[in-house]
């Protein structure tokens, strides 16, 4: 038992980091608009994650150095800063787009305008990162965001022909109704999707959080090839059930509750609570993330002591920080601000900050001084490693243009 | 000038020292390595690291706001008068030199903890519960 929960960081990082509000939105998006079209790159994207959450892991076991701290020492303070007001930027925007998801959430069970949820929401967001300790807190949401994989359940309802699934989503193209840019600008976004960086920001500090050393560079592996996978997996699941109830249909997806239609159109009242339980936990899960990453890219670029592990009056910067970030997203979130486009754009964006967080970790775990003879990259991860900082540069350069051209995907 | 000889590997200030964090005796982190003192020595010509600077004022000054840098350890300097050290930190207080550099000082007395105290008087302390560690 004490086995299976040791995967719950990689569990909670997962489901929060992929099937938060952002990969909600794309996934539900994409299926409904370019069906099965875009699935490969929630694959793609998943390898990456996957190759460079269990780099900042084995970094943050074997050093005890979590990523951030990478950043600025193999950056320079300079680029390192601007990281880092990019990184704080994105980051602010998700922990908005999560305040109003779990809202949103709560709103379709309660029937209360989300707007007057939001406080509250906050406030419960801020409690767990002031007071729950952080194994509690990684078994709670992790597990509880497990409710997803009804998505998986709905789709095997539907009953859909697999052998014409699987070779739609092999044979991806560009359908006809659009033009390259719009179906390129999705892409970019649900590859930001699946690799934000603050997945990693809270992978690797969650790792130093919860103790890690040398001893648990296994535990490492099975929470990055356990949590991601499964990660991505629900977000096929999502795409999938889109494609299959919402396309036909032409429901595109502008507000949460869409996204849940194709779970609750095919298993009812009970697939629909067990749904909400899904997107409260995911989101919310999401949101602590954020919020507590905003607290780590911040302590850790400046050197303040930093995390859950210790009393928050001997990390106070730390746990300011991150009370500002709620409130901040809070209020942002309050003002009216369209969650899905906020959420829209922190993935797309957070795409074109991908290569700034990801270069580092590649460096250093390659570096004998940090990690030993033994424990330094091997040649295929190396190789795989690099054509992914390829890719990522390549997002990135793409990716201001795209939005500019599409106007934002519309 | 007697020839050292130097033992275990060789040190690249920018690559080995600057950016790095820094951790007190106690192992509490306190700051990083903002800039360097270097020090010519007249006799020799040689150039060395003699202290580890830490701080707002440092980095502000090493990142080209050499106006700000000055004025935020100016600042630093009236609040503090002769009581620390502004974030210099010399070099023999480093006890060793890895992905962190521990240093045989005691955060709590460093400048660079000062805005840590700030917070903690003005504002953590006044929300209940922060003095116990999560679940505790």
């Amino acid at each position: 038992m004490k086995k299976v929960l040791g995967v719950a960081l990689g569990i909670l990082t997962a489901i929060g980091g992929f099937v938060d509000m952002g990969d909600l939105v794309a996934n539900a998006e994409t299926g409904a608009r370019f069906d099965m079209n875009l699935a490969w790159v929630v694959v793609v994207g998943v390898i990456g994650i996957v190759v460079y959450a269990e780099m900042s892991g084995r970094v943050a076991a074997l050093c005890g150095r979590p990523v951030f701290d990478l950043v600025r020492e193999r950056l320079g303070a300079r680029f390192g800063l601007a990281n880092l007001a990019a990184s704080f930027f994105i980051n602010s925007l998700t922990l908005t787009a999560e305040l109003a998801g779990v809202a949103l959430a709560l709103s379709l069970l309660t029937s209360v305008n989300y707007l007057f949820l939001i406080p509250g929401v906050a406030l419960l967001v801020w409690l767990v990162c002031w007071r729950m300790p952080f194994e509690t807190m990684e078994r709670i949401f992790g597990l509880l965001g497990l409710c997803l994989v009804v998505f998986a359940v709905a789709v095997w309802k539907i009953g859909p022909d697999w052998s014409e699934l699987l070779s739609d989503t092999a044979h991806p193209h560009v359908p006809a109704t659009d033009n390259g840019f719009t179906y390129a600008y999705y892409g970019i976004g649900l590859f930001g999707a699946a690799m934000t960086p603050y997945e990693v920001f809270f992978f690797s500090s969650g790792a130093v959080e919860d103790g890690w050393t040398a001893k648990d560079l296994g535990v490492n592996k099975a929470n990055v090839l356990i949590g991601f996978p499964l990660g991505a997996l629900l977000s096929l699941a999502i795409m999938t059930s889109a494609h299959f109830v919402l396309a036909p249909r032409d429901i595109s997806v502008d507000q949460l509750s869409q996204m849940a239609l194709p779970v609750a159109s095919v298993l009812g009242r009970v697939g629909l609570a067990v749904v909400l339980i899904g997107i409260f936990a995911a989101t919310f899960g999401a949101a602590l993330e954020t919020a507590l990453s905003a607290g780590y890219v911040m302590a850790q670029y400046f050197g303040w002591p930093w995390g859950k592990a210790h009393a928050p009056r001997e990390a106070t910067r730390f746990h300011a920080v991150v009370l500002l970030a709620i409130i901040g997203a809070a209020v942002f979130g309050m003002s009216g601000v369209d969650p899905v486009q906020v959420t829209e754009y922190s993935i797309v964006l957070s795409a074109a900050a991908l290569p700034l967080t990801y270069f580092p970790i590649l460096v250093i775990a390659n570096d004998r001084n940090y990690m030993g003879d033994e424990h330094v990259n091997g040649r295929f991860v190396n190789a795989i490693a690099s054509v992914y900082l390829v890719i990522l540069v390549l997002v990135a350069l793409a990716t201001i243009p795209l939005i500019i051209i599409t106007k934002g995907g519309q | 000038m007697n020839q050292r000889r130097i033992t275990g590997r060789p040190l690249h200030a920018t690559l080995d020292l600057l950016d790095r964090q820094l951790r007190d005796r106690n192992g509490v982190l306190c700051g990083n390595v903002d800039d360097l003192e270097l020090t010519r020595d007249d006799e020799t010509g040689q150039i060395y690291v003699t202290a580890i600077l830490a701080g707002s004022g440092a980095l502000a000054y090493r990142l080209g706001g050499r106006r700000l840098g000055r004025w935020l350890h100016e600042a630093d300097r009236r609040l503090h008068e002769g009581r620390r050290n502004h974030g210099r930190i010399p070099m023999e207080l480093t006890t060793s030199i890895g992905p962190a550099i521990d240093l045989a000082i005691d955060a709590h007395d460093q400048s660079t903890h000062d805005l840590e105290r700030w917070t903690r008087v003005h504002v953590i302390d006044h929300i209940p519960g922060g003095s116990h560690r999560a679940g505790k």
